[in-house]
């Protein structure tokens, strides 16, 4: 077989398995909404399209009677081992595309970060600083402010609960029977 | 103020008022110490400390419009010879990190009881600014 040949097979199954890849990728992020709220999914995604239509580029010069004369004399043994590497690991990972939700998710993991991070600043402002009040209060017989922040607090962390536990993932996993069992007592 | 025999002007910054009449009540209680402005706010703060030249800022990190972190730099070069003490619901581990960086005098906890506070505020402003 032409060592071209075998840089156009290899180049074909990168292409093919990018495209599904990038395919699978962006659809998971898409069907989870979350295609701006998730730059780093979408970028990935995108990375692997971009790969694809760059081999797609090799492949059609290495066919294109026009451009196969000049492609062949770039693609020496060198490439075509990268290529064919390229394309077992490009294959491998195509098969494990069952396992992309997971990395869908894993990408989102920096966006998770940040709403972590939002979740914490709001449990500070509207629950911590409500507490600490309530504390200081009462520690200066101030019993009538302490209630009043103690209700705030309370009223806040209410709101907070509902709105974590109402997130669809959440509530799938937790508002079932048992879902909600402590790990140890309060 | 570096000495406790004159008394020590403060401004408090914190969003949430309760908790500033709180504080002014400690600090009233004393004698030695008087509130001489409050703000919700990082840039609340700014004109209150540019109008008022308190000795000691008592500043909250997390406000709405400027937080802490962000007022304490411009405080500081506002104002070189006055305390700040950055009190944050946050545990002090990396705030109190980024407090100290931008130029707090001491990071404090909230939570911490009347005389404890008052006690770290005192030793607070009797090293130099």
């Amino acid at each position: 077989m032409d060592s071209w040949l075998l840089a156009a097979i290899a180049n074909g199954l990168v292409t093919i398995a990018y495209v599904s890849i990038s395919y699978h990728i962006l659809s998971g992020v898409r069907r989870a909404g979350s295609l701006r709220d998730n730059p780093l999914g979408t970028a990935t995604g995108l990375i692997f399209a971009t790969c694809a239509a760059g081999h797609l580029g090799h492949l059609n010069h290495l066919l294109d009677p026009a451009t196969q004369a000049a492609s062949v004399a770039v693609y020496d043994w060198h490439l075509i081992w990268i290529d064919a590497i390229t394309a077992a690991i490009a294959i491998r990972y195509w098969l494990l595309r069952k396992r992309l939700p997971a990395l869908v998710h894993g990408v989102a993991l920096f966006d998770d970060r940040t709403q972590r991070r939002r979740q914490a600043l709001d449990i500070h402002d509207r629950i911590v600083q409500q507490l600490a009040t309530a504390k200081l209060a009462v520690e200066l017989g101030e019993v009538e402010q302490g209630l009043a922040a103690l209700e705030r607090g309370l009223a806040s962390a209410r709101e907070i609960v509902t709105s974590l536990v109402d997130d669809e993932t959440l509530s799938t996993a937790a508002m079932v029977s048992g879902g909600l069992r402590r790990e140890s007592p309060a | 103020m570096t000495g406790t025999l004159a008394t020590c002007r403060v401004l408090l910054v914190d969003d949430e008022q309760i908790l500033r009449s709180l504080l002014a009540l400690v600090l009233r209680r004393t004698g030695r110490y008087e509130v001489v402005g409050e703000a919700g706010d990082g840039l609340e703060a700014l004109d209150l400390a540019s109008e008022h030249a308190p000795d000691l800022v008592l500043l909250d990190l997390s406000m709405p419009r400027m937080d802490g972190l962000e007022a304490l730099p411009h405080i500081r070069r506002m104002l070189p010879d006055t305390h700040v003490i950055v009190l944050s619901g946050f545990t002090a581990t990396g705030a109190a990190d980024a407090a100290h960086r931008a130029g707090a005098h001491a990071y404090l906890e909230k939570g911490l009881d009347p005389n404890a506070l008052m006690a770290a505020i005192d030793e607070t402003v009797a090293r130099p600014a």
